[in-house]
């Protein structure tokens, strides 16, 4: 098969066993927990759960910017198209930052800086990473706005972040991101402070952008509508693990893992008649102190004895599908005898 | 930002005639008679009325004051009591003197205090920044007078390299000027720490990492910027500082300067002197601030003046 002239199935990047832990006063935060995915050429791939199961960690280790002291990465790969990121030297890694592997914030309106002039801020990067003149940069940085849809891009160039609206700079930002023509595009909540109307907008763009540009985008959200408008494969992460995988589709139609399962119902329809909103009961445990067994399973509706002592692994149980779950490695008279 | 300016400019009026009548009434508050003091101790009671008369100090002070007020509006600061020379000239003779050992020590503060403070911030709680910001503690907590005498005894005295008073020569400015900056180094030094600790946690600071750019670009080109606006206000309240420190530095290490004019004229009860000076040193105050606004519109775009 292939998409924007890439091959789907090469992979162009490799997490394995990625652990990210922080040492803090309050004692080790395991933020990521021994984290396995994969994203192919030209893919998009939602990385889903609620604040602090360690998505925006996942983006931070890949992008090699976790803050050291308190963070580090003890242990695991990060090949990015064959090459382990982590044994790169600092000088290596600065030349795939922002060049091949870019990212862009959730904040659009703290992640520019307020005063150097967007233009400047973004040509930055094109005359970094491509060697190009002042004079240059300034050309493709005004071609650059001109493709995320920005207005009149040879004035807005010369004018500072604080002169642009929230939805305009988040643009400004997907321009900066995408100024090298990375392979891979890290996008961190890009949506989750914009209105409605242009978060719709964003990601339309955004999917447009990865046509044109053929290249992978992981995009983490903790909203589920986001993931069914761009991605093709979703990896849900629970408190610094991995607890599904699956196409899009197949997880739609047919969640494995109580949590994506709470997740999908908590979603709100239209069309069927509710009392109210599906919750999942309870909170994110608090990193310093997850529970034994599963960690989901002081939340799980679905719980049994051995939950509480063993932990799943993460098995696969189709082409492409991977769960986290008692339930799914166990046959059905297993599962009644545990009850 | 024309008319920002002539506003300001407007609102200097009020500010200086404040500081003419205060000093004028203060200066009068010190004990001890002027035409006593210049008459010195040998005069007659005859010589010293002569005195009293022809400096109009017999007139009541809101005559005086109005005399004071006249000739100011006429640019004419009046004559020293001591000297008979008219005090713009004296001041002026001075103003030099004290112009360079402000330069020299804001220069050293400035380099210092801005170098220090940002390893600092970029570094917080490391060896360096313990044991520079332990010293900036020392550095602000010391008076002045005492700091110089300890540098005089030290590299002038004990060692012989530099000469521990006078002015004239480059070698004569390095133990004042450094006396005079230590106070400021301290507090520039401390608020540059606190505001690029501040800065580096930003969210642009990590957008320019995700750049690719190296460390030293991230603090220098995009940290900085942002960190330095509010260590320029310190910048030139120390600016104001320094020419009041200069008052006692001068005097330590006998720098000819407006600062040991002052002095003496306090001594001597030379009113017109000690009135003029201040009226100078604030003036120069308050150009200063002025300065450091209009210089805060061109370091961050969104201060804008209307």
């Amino acid at each position: 098969m292939e998409l924007g002239g890439a091959r789907v199935s090469e992979k162009l990047l490799e997490i394995k066993n990625v652990k990210t832990y922080f040492y803090t006063s309050d004692g080790q935060v395991p933020a990521v927990d021994g984290v396995s995915f994969h994203i192919n050429r030209g893919e998009t791939v939602g990385v889903v759960g609620e604040s602090g199961c360690g998505k925006s960690v996942t983006s931070l280790s890949i992008m090699g910017l976790i803050p050291k002291p308190p963070g580090k990465i003890i242990a695991g790969e990060i090949l990015f198209e064959g090459e382990d990121l982590l044994k790169l030297p600092q000088k290596q890694m600065r030349k795939i930052r922002g060049n091949r592997i870019s990212m862009i914030f959730q904040e659009p309106m703290t992640s520019l800086n307020p005063v150097y002039t967007i233009g400047v801020q973004i040509a930055e990067a094109v005359r970094l990473h491509q060697g190009a003149s002042r004079k240059e940069a300034m050309d493709i940085v005004v071609e650059g706005l001109r493709l995320v849809g920005i207005p009149s891009p040879e004035r807005r160039v010369d004018e500072y972040p604080h002169q642009l609206s929230g939805g305009m700079r988040q643009r400004a930002m997907i321009a900066m991101a995408l100024s090298c023509k990375p392979t891979l595009l890290i996008a961190d909540e890009p949506t989750t402070a914009l209105d409605v109307t242009i978060q719709a907008q964003i990601l339309e763009l955004l999917k447009e952008l990865k046509q044109d540009l053929g290249m992978a985008m992981m995009i983490i959200t903790h909203d589920l509508g986001v993931v069914a408008e761009v991605a093709q494969r979703v990896v849900v992460m629970y408190a610094g693990k991995v607890v599904e995988e699956a196409p899009v589709r197949d997880l739609f139609n047919d969640p494995k893992h109580p949590y994506t399962k709470g997740l999908l119902a908590s979603i709100p329809r239209l069309h069927v008649k509710q009392e109210s909103l599906h919750v999942i009961e309870g909170n994110v445990p608090n990193p310093t102190e997850f529970p034994a067994g599963c960690r989901f399973h002081p939340r799980c509706e679905f719980k049994m004895p051995r939950c509480e002592t063993q932990e799943p692994q993460l098995k696969t149980i189709a082409e492409g599908r991977q769960v986290r779950c008692w339930l799914t490695e166990m046959d059905a008279a297993e599962v009644k005898n545990e009850h | 930002m024309s008319t920002y300016i002539t506003k300001r400019l407007l609102m200097i009026i009020p500010v200086l005639f404040t500081v003419v009548f205060l000093v004028f009434f203060m200066v009068r508050l010190i004990p001890g008679d002027t035409a006593e003091v210049i008459a010195g101790e040998q005069a007659s009671a005859q010589e010293i009325e002569n005195i009293r008369k022809q400096l109009k100090l017999d007139q009541p002070i809101h005559v005086q004051f109005g005399h004071y007020m006249s000739g100011l509006a006429r640019g004419d600061l009046g004559r020293s009591a001591r000297s008979k020379r008219p005090v713009m000239e004296e001041l002026m003779a001075r103003l030099p003197n004290t112009v360079y050992l402000m330069l020299a020590a804001i220069f050293i503060a400035v380099v210092v205090g801005v170098a220090t403070g940002t390893i600092s911030g970029v570094k917080p709680y490391s060896i360096f920044d313990t044991l520079s910001m332990f010293v900036a503690l020392f550095g602000i907590s010391m008076p002045v007078f005492w700091l110089g005498l300890m540098l005089i005894i030290y590299f002038s005295v004990n060692l012989g390299w530099l000469p521990s008073g006078g002015s004239g020569t480059w070698r004569h400015m390095i133990l004042p000027a450094v006396a005079l900056a230590t106070v400021p180094m301290a507090t520039i030094s401390r608020m540059t720490r606190s505001s690029v600790l501040d800065v580096m946690r930003q969210d642009y600071i990590r957008t320019a990492r995700a750049k690719g750019l190296t460390e030293m670009s991230v603090v220098w080109r995009h940290a900085l910027k942002n960190a330095l606006i509010p260590v320029l206000t310190v910048i030139g309240l120390q600016m104001g500082t320094l020419l009041g420190g200069a008052v006692l530095t001068e005097k330590v290490f006998s720098w000819n300067g407006l600062g040991r004019l002052m002095v003496d004229s306090i001594v001597a009860r030379d009113y017109p002197v000690v009135q003029g000076a201040v009226l100078l040193i604030a003036t120069s105050f308050v150009f200063i601030n002025l300065i450091v606004d209009i210089l805060y519109g061109y370091l961050d775009s969104r201060i804008r003046y209307d």
